[in-house]
């Protein structure tokens, strides 16, 4: 046996770590994908992907083959460094934040915590910071690209994003207010005193900045209903117009991603994150051992899940905004909304502590 | 273990480094395993079908510029919110009074209010309304 | 501790020295950006971890943005105009020069009079958001009302800026 000193264990389960965590958001990546093919089918009466693999459980397999296979097209008319740049810079800020993510309860080993890739105390101003980078993958991508379509496209997006994300910031504070910390460890723990009882939506109070949470956290994924930057009907494809072959995936991996950490960081602020909807009256059953540390995960990846399906939800029954609907939603409603939400916050900590 | 709070960065870093090494990667890989025929008009500017028109980099509505320029301000704004709702509970403790923060906070949030109400009576919100000011 | 500030600081320093020399505009706004990261990284170096990642925030995430913003909506050949040959000593460079020795010699002497940075050697960071927190709103209330005050004033100059004015309307 050799012997490891401390810094190099600690070496060595971070990349573990992070190796496991990007392999599974990116099957996870995939299979979001599928699965909002299967569900979009089914709400609109047909029956989605089924011919690959049993279910059309290998459709993603078969997906990524051919993009990979697919010829990697550079107009004469991009501009190079930056084309390629802009695909590699949306897909890294978008696996960059899910390292600040607790999967599950606090379980350490050898001072190593096992279910957080990094904790940093203020993990939530992280996030914030990653996506507020992840703009320029947008923004570059049209201006590159040097087509009407692409920057149109990535204009709307970037004005899109930058709007939303005050008000997706400013829904966060209520949270921050009751955790008293921006470290996504101590707002966890700060719900889970008594189950779904002291979850931040219901105990905390949070119902509307949970909503001003969603509303902005679709705009910022361009998702639909607010996904104008890539409307079909008038834009083609939006900011990746030009992009083929992985280039282009990267762009869609990087949605999905997105939504993905979205998902992650809503469960963690509103819904209690690893905790148990039971809070404690289901610790005696699995007091120790497997279970009981495995159990947060199971908590967490179902409340994503959940949260996922609902991202699908939404996309199958609203009509895509206009572009002065969504500004003015953002700006005239979700922002003072947001502001609001933080003095009464405030007003009922300081009557209730 | 960890004596100096840099260590906690450590992992950030990585994953930095590792996402951007995976996204290069997947922009190499396809890049090579991809076969290339080029063609002119392949590798022309998207336009529909047609030949392309003119520059792609036109000119814009100087509104996109106005919400980046507003952005900018109001991120500022809330940057200053995060360190007063971190230590909003333990504010009245240093300060002594109950409502101290709370007020500070309907002061500073009310010259935000202001600033957004101008923006908004200027038409600057306004994406339609071309009778406003804010039309250019 | 030594490393990390190296590696910040060499980021720091050849962004923005990338961004002065770089002759295509929106290379420099990228370098600019990148400038930015490194001095937020020199910023938790010295134990500011609020004003670290706020700087990403901020500068990375707004200031470069709108200056991207701006390079994507001016036209084509517009940009290109912007890409001249640079002479040694133009007007430019030289009050440029003028300048950055002005800040360099008030930087210098500043450091000179206060003791040496201690690198911080705690297990928690000098400057967290608790930290600052306590700071802004209990020692410096007067002043971060002052800062809603001018923002709230720059709000009103940019929109009075950028809207057009009433003969140039008409």
């Amino acid at each position: 046996m050799i012997h490891l000193s401390a810094f190099q264990i600690f070496l060595l389960l971070t990349v573990l770590k992070i190796a496991v965590v990007l392999v599974i958001t990116l099957t996870a990546v995939a299979y979001t994908v599928l699965l909002e093919r299967k569900v979009l089918g089914r709400m609109q009466n047909r029956w989605g992907p089924s011919r690959v693999g049993p279910f059309g459980l290998l459709q993603p397999l078969a997906d990524g083959i051919k993009l990979f296979l697919k010829e990697d097209l550079m107009p004469l008319a991009v501009e190079r460094p930056l084309f390629v740049a802009a695909p590699v810079i949306a897909l890294a800020c978008a696996l960059i934040s899910i390292s600040m993510v607790p999967f599950g309860a606090e379980t350490t080993y050898q001072g190593v915590d096992l279910f957080q890739i990094a904790n940093i105390n203020v993990g939530l101003l992280i996030i914030l910071g990653v996506t507020s980078i992840g703009v320029y993958g947008i923004a570059l991508s049209g201006w590159s690209s040097n087509n009407k379509y692409s920057l149109f496209g990535s204009l709307r997006s970037t004005a899109q994003v930058i709007s939303y994300e005050l008000a997706l910031g400013l829904s966060l504070v209520g949270v921050i207010l009751r955790a008293g910390s921006l470290s996504l460890r101590d707002i966890v723990n700060s719900q889970s005193a008594h189950g779904a009882r002291s979850w931040n939506i219901f105990g905390g109070l949070q119902i509307v900045g949970f909503f001003i949470y969603l509303m902005a956290a679709y705009a910022e994924t361009n998702r639909s209903p607010f996904d104008l930057p890539e409307a079909e009907s008038e834009l083609v494809a939006g900011y990746h117009t030009e992009y083929s072959s992985m280039k282009f995936a990267m762009f869609f991996m990087a949605e999905y991603a997105n939504m993905i950490t979205v998902a992650c960081v809503a469960t963690l602020l509103f819904f209690g994150g690893a905790s148990s909807p039971f809070g404690h009256l289901t610790d005696h059953l699995f007091a120790t051992g497997f279970i009981h540390a495995v159990l947060p995960i199971f908590w967490f990846v179902f409340k994503v899940f959940s949260f996922i399906l609902l991202y699908i939800w939404v996309r199958a029954t609203l009509p895509r905004f206009r572009y002065d609907q969504l500004m003015g939603f953002g700006w005239k409603f979700l922002l003072p909304l947001a502001m609001v939400n933080i003095l009464a916050t405030a007003l009922v900590l300081a009557f209730r502590s | 273990m960890q004596t100096h709070y840099i260590w906690q960065y450590i992992p950030l870093v990585l994953q930095i480094l590792v996402a951007l090494a995976m996204a290069g990667g997947m922009v190499a890989a396809s890049f090579f395993i991809g076969k290339h025929k080029r063609t002119k008009v392949k590798l022309g500017a998207y336009e529909c079908g047609m030949d392309p028109v003119g520059d792609a980099r036109g000119r814009f509505s100087v509104k996109f510029y106005m919400v980046a320029m507003l952005f900018i301000l109001f991120d500022v704004e809330a940057v200053f919110i995060m360190p007063w709702a971190v230590i909003y509970r333990q504010l009245h403790t240093i300060t002594g009074q109950r409502l101290f923060g709370f007020w500070e906070m309907v002061v500073y949030l009310g010259f935000v209010a202001v600033g957004l109400f101008y923006v908004w009576k200027k038409g600057i919100l306004d994406w339609t309304n071309t009778s406003s000011r804010g039309d250019l | 501790m030594s490393l990390f500030f190296l590696i910040t600081a060499a980021i720091a320093i050849g962004g923005t020295l990338a961004a002065m020399t770089r002759r295509n505009p929106i290379h420099c706004i990228l370098s600019l950006a990148l400038g930015l990261v490194g001095v937020a990284g020199v910023y938790l170096a010295l134990g500011a971890q609020f004003v670290g990642f706020t700087q990403i925030l901020v500068y990375v995430g707004a200031v470069a943005i709108l200056a991207t913003f701006a390079l994507m909506m001016t036209q084509g050949h517009i940009v290109s105009a912007l890409i001249e040959p640079r002479r040694a000593f133009s007007r430019s460079s030289v009050s440029g020069f003028v300048t950055a020795a002005g800040v360099f010699s008030v930087l210098g002497w500043a450091a000179q009079s206060y003791r040496p940075l201690t690198p911080s050697t705690q297990q928690a960071p000098a400057a967290g958001a608790k930290e600052v927190g306590v700071a802004l709103m209990h020692t410096y209330v007067l002043p971060l009302e002052v800062i809603g005050v001018l923002l709230t004033a720059a709000l009103i100059g940019a929109v009075v800026i950028a809207l057009p004015s009433e003969e140039e309307r008409s």
